[in-house]
């Protein structure tokens, strides 16, 4: 795949503090790739030096193959962003405002397509000063809609949404990916979003890359990682504590947590049966995104 | 560019229509020409009027006009920085310079409307209500009407370029402050400071604010029947107009460009 977009050596410094430190990333182009990281951790700030709003101290920003501070011109009109807390012109209408963000785009524009996206057709005609907190969130992906853009670029997305709405969203926006080939580029809080989202996901702490990995490698089931079903959780812990195949255990109400070190969970049920336990089921689990990202920090 | 900028321009003008704000510096505009009614009444009697838009259009705009444009510039780009939607904007392919393009046409568009609704608003008064024929010394026709409507012209067309100079250095002061209330103070505060002091610094002739009152000199002088020419003043005041706005407009850019936008 094409890379969309290629950070080099990225810097932010302000003052005596780095906020982005020398990241270097590629985006390929139709790929939905996340942006995870802890508060302050430098992925808002790179999200704004890739749509011009905040300057590089230093490094390089390539969208579609050219530089984004000589041709910004030029990569904007096919680029899309959704900033944190989007802010509109009160006393406008909401297609008021659309129109006039479509007019600086300079591309013929319907408005209503990109409403009807946000399921915000009803209140066209209503001023932004009476739209809730929810309604101006989807207003904002409308506006970074408007133009069917080749990139989005969307910080905390479905901040403010409830539930229902950002299951559309997230649907809408995987539907984007896949079948108009829509470059999304996402930095959010929310694991789940971003685990069932994103294609690849890059982990930024204190300004830095930690790591970039596919979502699917991540989240895949891990065989050495099981949940069993059982009687008497606390008894059987114990006794799997001393046995030196099994690298940990936690005993939950009616179920047991336990990680393998050397072992199968065929192994590992023939033990707790043989101990004469009683056993109602045994689940490998799945690796989180949630897990990674604190092994990642933590590493 | 140009294009871009137009657009920007065009949304400005659409943005301003759509609100009350707009109305109502000009809506005081013309109440403060009401009142100069009574403060210099206007009669038909056969008397030439000319002194009253000689008393009315240069304290309207020099007073209340230039308050209103240096307010509504001020809080021009301030308070989009305030609000948040200058986000919006500038991540649409329009350059932070063509932004304050955009916005400095629509000051000096305020400046024209505030300026023409003074300037006709006290013609029409005079015309209406008292004579405009001509200014008459000892019994001889000095200056015919035609030749009063020219240098009334020509005044208020001379009294653009310091007001599209005020909008420049308003607009620099609402890219520097982001607070469109502290910019606001700021740009008036600065100006009748520098007011105050140009005379007795030496500095009048280079402060483009001198020529907002050098500009209506020769109308108001023929209105009192004294042979009256625009001399090179009215030059020196188009030069130093120019170079403030330049010098203004491209700090204005240069502070903007150096900004960093995030929330």
């Amino acid at each position: 795949m094409a890379a969309c977009i290629q950070l080099s050596q990225l810097t932010k410094r302000y003052g005596a503090v780095t906020a982005v430190d020398s990241l270097s990333l590629e985006i390929n182009s139709g790929e939905v790739f996340g942006l995870l990281g802890p508060n302050g951790a430098g992925k808002s700030t790179t999200l704004y030096m890739l749509t011009g709003l905040v300057r590089p101290s230093s490094g390089r920003v390539t969208i579609f193959g050219r530089d984004l501070q000589r041709r910004f011109v030029d990569i904007m009109p096919r680029v899309g962003v959704l900033v944190e807390r989007p802010a509109f012109y009160e006393h406008l209408t909401v297609a008021r405002n659309l129109l006039l963000f479509s007019l600086l785009s300079g591309k013929q524009v319907t408005i209503d397509r990109a409403l009807d996206f946000v399921g915000l057709l009803h209140v066209k005609h209503n001023r932004v000063s009476e739209l809730s907190q929810g309604m101006r969130q989807r207003l904002g992906l409308a506006q970074a809609f408007l133009a069917e853009p080749e990139l989005l670029i969307l910080d905390e997305p479905t901040n403010g949404l409830d539930v229902e709405h950002t299951h559309e969203i997230l649907k809408l926006l995987r539907r984007l990916a896949d079948e108009a080939g829509v470059t999304i580029v996402i930095s959010s809080h929310m694991m789940h979003e971003v685990e069932s989202l994103c294609d690849r996901v890059a982990i930024i702490n204190k300004g830095r890359l930690v790591s970039c990995t596919r979502t699917d490698v991540l989240i895949s089931y891990d065989p050495s990682n099981v949940e069993v079903l059982i009687d008497v959780p606390e008894a059987a812990a114990r006794r799997l504590r001393e046995q030196p195949w099994v690298e940990s255990v936690e005993a939950k109400p009616g179920r047991l947590l336990v990680r393998l070190a050397d072992a199968t969970s065929h192994q590992l049920t023939a033990f707790l049966v043989g101990q004469g336990y009683k056993i109602t089921g045994v689940i490998p689990r799945r690796r989180t995104l949630q897990e990674y990202f604190l092994k990642a920090l933590n590493s | 560019m140009m294009p871009r900028v137009l657009n920007a321009y065009r949304i400005e003008l659409i943005k301003a229509l759509r609100s009350r704000a707009t109305f109502v510096g000009p809506a005081l505009l013309l109440l403060l020409m009401a009142g100069a009614l009574f403060v210099h009444p206007v009669v038909r009697d056969e008397k030439s009027d000319y002194d009253f838009i000689a008393y009315a259009v240069p304290s309207a705009i020099n007073v209340l006009g230039i308050l209103l444009i240096l307010s509504h510039s001020a809080a021009s780009v301030s308070g989009e920085l305030s609000s948040g939607t200058i986000r919006l904007v500038l991540v649409r392919p329009l350059r932070r310079g063509e932004f304050i393009l955009a916005k400095s046409l629509a000051g000096f568009s305020y400046a024209a409307l505030i300026t023409a609704l003074a300037a006709s608003s006290a013609w029409t008064a005079a015309w209406v209500l008292g004579d405009l024929t001509g200014v008459r010394f000892g019994g001889d026709v000095l200056y015919t009407d035609r030749d009063m409507r020219v240098a009334f012209l020509i005044a208020t067309g001379l009294n653009l370029p310091p007001q599209f100079a005020a909008v420049a250095y308003a607009v620099f002061v609402s890219t520097c402050i982001r607070n469109p209330a502290s910019a606001v103070i700021v740009a008036i505060g600065t100006w009748i400071l520098v007011d105050a002091v140009k005379y007795p610094l030496g500095i009048a002739p280079y402060v483009f604010s001198s020529y907002l009152d050098s500009s209506w000199q020769p109308f108001s002088e023929r209105c009192m029947g004294i042979e009256s020419e625009f001399s090179r003043t009215a030059l020196y005041g188009i030069g130093v107009s120019i170079v403030s706005m330049t010098l203004f407009l491209a700090g204005a850019v240069m502070v903007l460009s150096r900004k960093d936008l995030s929330a």
